[in-house]
């Protein structure tokens, strides 16, 4: 695995932690779109993004010929 | 809706697509990873929209609006959580998928575990459980039209000729080309489930909610509060959690792009469109719930919705969950087509010719296909719980599928018994309801199928070639994926 997958698993046991702990203590309760529905949208958005640029050096190929991509 | 109306919106909508299809047809090549993986020559755009389309089935449009209007945001995290877990999954596993496709020959998911595990044993048992498992899956898909298009007509198109419809335009568009021919008109149904979406989420704000949903949602505070217990909360994103790697059909996938950078748009494509279609659906269950509180069943919700919007609008919204079951059942019918051929038929008779394995796998698509609408046709309760079921099942491949990239000591032996020990637990729990300690199957069936694949893979010898197919796989990545 390489460095940049290793952090991308850290990043994922931190969002999967966070995505659970924090609905389910601070925003459990309270009754509006400022609540679970923005915190869901907004953690999902994160990781969406951070896909992104964990992505980024793909296709930036050092290879030549057949299988330059 | 008027079924005359209706009709023709389908006959409409099947005819382009038949044209896209008579369009891949002509580029059509022979061979198997030509019909089943397009020639691993699928762009980024058609790849990213065939594995929305794949993935998102009318469970979105129906279900989950239903299960938001019933139960609130809950559902938005659990729908989150399962867009968020599959990018997570697919920066791990496309490239290795993608490599592994490339240096092995691979048409199949299962193959791979064939592969690694040096025994067809090992592939033919996950390709068995996912025959198990999927056929419900599909089959739920044509109950799913068969009900929209019976309570949209007001009963003029019964249950029966809609889900007759659904199976023959799934048939045309899988068995004519293969993947050349779904994989286009997957991204035109792709195109027409978040347009029509868009649309609709539009027309209700601005006509049913002139004041704003969020105002409208004041008085339904109760949606917003987090109701879903954290045991079901658990039970049922766990295994959609591991839908990327678990679920063939959308395995399969990772074959298909021409490039590296096919591959990324892909990833990214699928992010946007489920970002944005969960969103948009989870936005109509408040909404129902807002607008037409107390309905007996949850999952009319968007039937009801429909009945208030312009019947072309109807109508296009109703092609759209239309071509969310189709998207999703001919790619299902299509790689279990291919899993037969491959993983079962070519594992005990090797020495089959391409082209016979080849005839022999779209013979079987018709078959699966009536297969699942005999099966849909019965109506049985055991479909929802099969249907339910499938998840959990094919999560139990989640040990076997880990080893094959990371764990050099896993072995054949492993593999298997986790498999099966696993899908019988998971199997056994749910026909019987069991729930241990208020904990759904899928997780005591992990748990057990986990600790199976250590135990029997420490006591068994890895194969002997583990070492040469880890470092190909690693070699093959290494200068195209960065570091």
């Amino acid at each position: 695995m390489k460095r940049r997958e290793k952090l991308w698993v850290i990043f994922a046991l931190v969002y999967a932690v966070l995505n659970v702990a924090v609905p389910y203590t601070f925003l459990k309760d309270t009754g509006s779109l400022l609540g679970a529905f923005l915190f869901w949208n907004l953690i999902t958005a994160s990781v969406l993004a951070a896909g992104v640029w964990v992505t980024s050096p793909w296709g930036r190929d050092r290879t030549k010929g057949e299988l330059q991509e | 809706m008027n079924a005359t109306m209706l009709l023709a919106g389908v006959a409409a909508w099947f005819s382009l697509g038949a044209l896209l299809s008579w369009h891949a047809r002509r580029s059509l090549g022979e061979g198997m990873i030509e019909y089943f993986l397009a020639d691993r020559k699928v762009g980024g755009f058609i790849s990213a929209m065939t594995y929305s389309a794949t993935t998102y089935s009318a469970f979105m449009m129906v279900g989950l609006v239903g299960l938001t209007y019933s139960s609130g945001v809950g559902s938005l995290g659990f729908e989150m959580t399962y867009l968020a877990a599959t990018v997570i999954l697919m920066v791990l596993f496309a490239p290795r998928y993608w490599a592994a496709g490339r240096i092995f020959q691979l048409v199949t998911p299962s193959e791979l575990l064939s592969k690694r595990y040096g025994t067809p044993v090992a592939g033919a048992t996950a390709a068995i459980l996912c025959i198990i498992m999927l056929i419900p899956y599909a089959s739920v898909q044509l109950m799913g039209i068969g009900y929209l298009f019976e309570i949209i007509s007001g009963g003029t198109i019964p249950f029966i000729w809609g889900m007759i419809i659904a199976a023959g335009v799934s048939f045309v568009f899988s068995w004519w080309a293969g993947l050349r021919s779904v994989a286009l008109t997957d991204a035109l149904q792709a195109i027409v489930m978040l347009a029509a979406s868009a649309f609709l989420l539009w027309y209700i704000s601005f006509s049913l909610f002139p004041d704003g949903l969020s105002q409208a949602l004041y008085a339904r505070q109760d949606l917003l509060r987090l109701k879903w217990s954290f045991p079901m909360f658990v039970g049922l994103t766990l295994p959609w959690a591991f839908f990327a790697v678990t679920n063939p059909q959308v395995v399969q996938r990772l074959y298909i792009p021409a490039t590296v950078s096919s591959l990324r748009k892909m990833i990214i494509g699928f992010s946007a469109f489920g970002f944005i279609y969960t969103v948009l659906c989870v936005l109509f269950g408040l909404a129902a719930a807002a607008k037409m509180p107390g309905l007996d069943k949850p999952d009319n919700a968007m039937a009801m919705l429909l009945s208030v919007v312009p019947a072309p609008l109807a109508l296009v919204v109703s092609l759209s969950i239309m071509a969310a079951a189709v998207s999703t059942m001919n790619s299902v019918i299509l790689t279990l087509s291919s899993m037969f051929g491959r993983d079962i038929v070519r594992a005990f008779v090797p020495e089959i010719s391409e082209k016979t394995e080849l005839r022999l796998c779209r013979a079987l698509i018709p078959v699966i296909t009536i297969i699942c609408f005999l099966f849909a046709k019965m109506q049985l309760g055991l479909i929802a719980v099969l249907s339910a079921m499938a998840s959990g099942g094919l999560l139990m491949q989640l040990p076997a599928i880990l080893g094959v990239f990371f764990w050099k000591k896993a072995t054949a032996a492993g593999a298997i018994s986790s498999m099966l020990v696993g899908g019988v637990t998971v199997g056994y729990m749910y026909i019987q309801g069991l729930k241990p300690l208020g904990h759904w199957p899928s997780l005591w069936g992990i748990l057990i199928s986990g600790v199976i694949f250590v135990a029997v893979s420490l006591m068994t010898r890895p194969p002997e070639n583990t070492a040469l197919f880890m470092s190909s796989v690693d070699d093959f990545i290494d200068p195209r994926f960065g570091s």
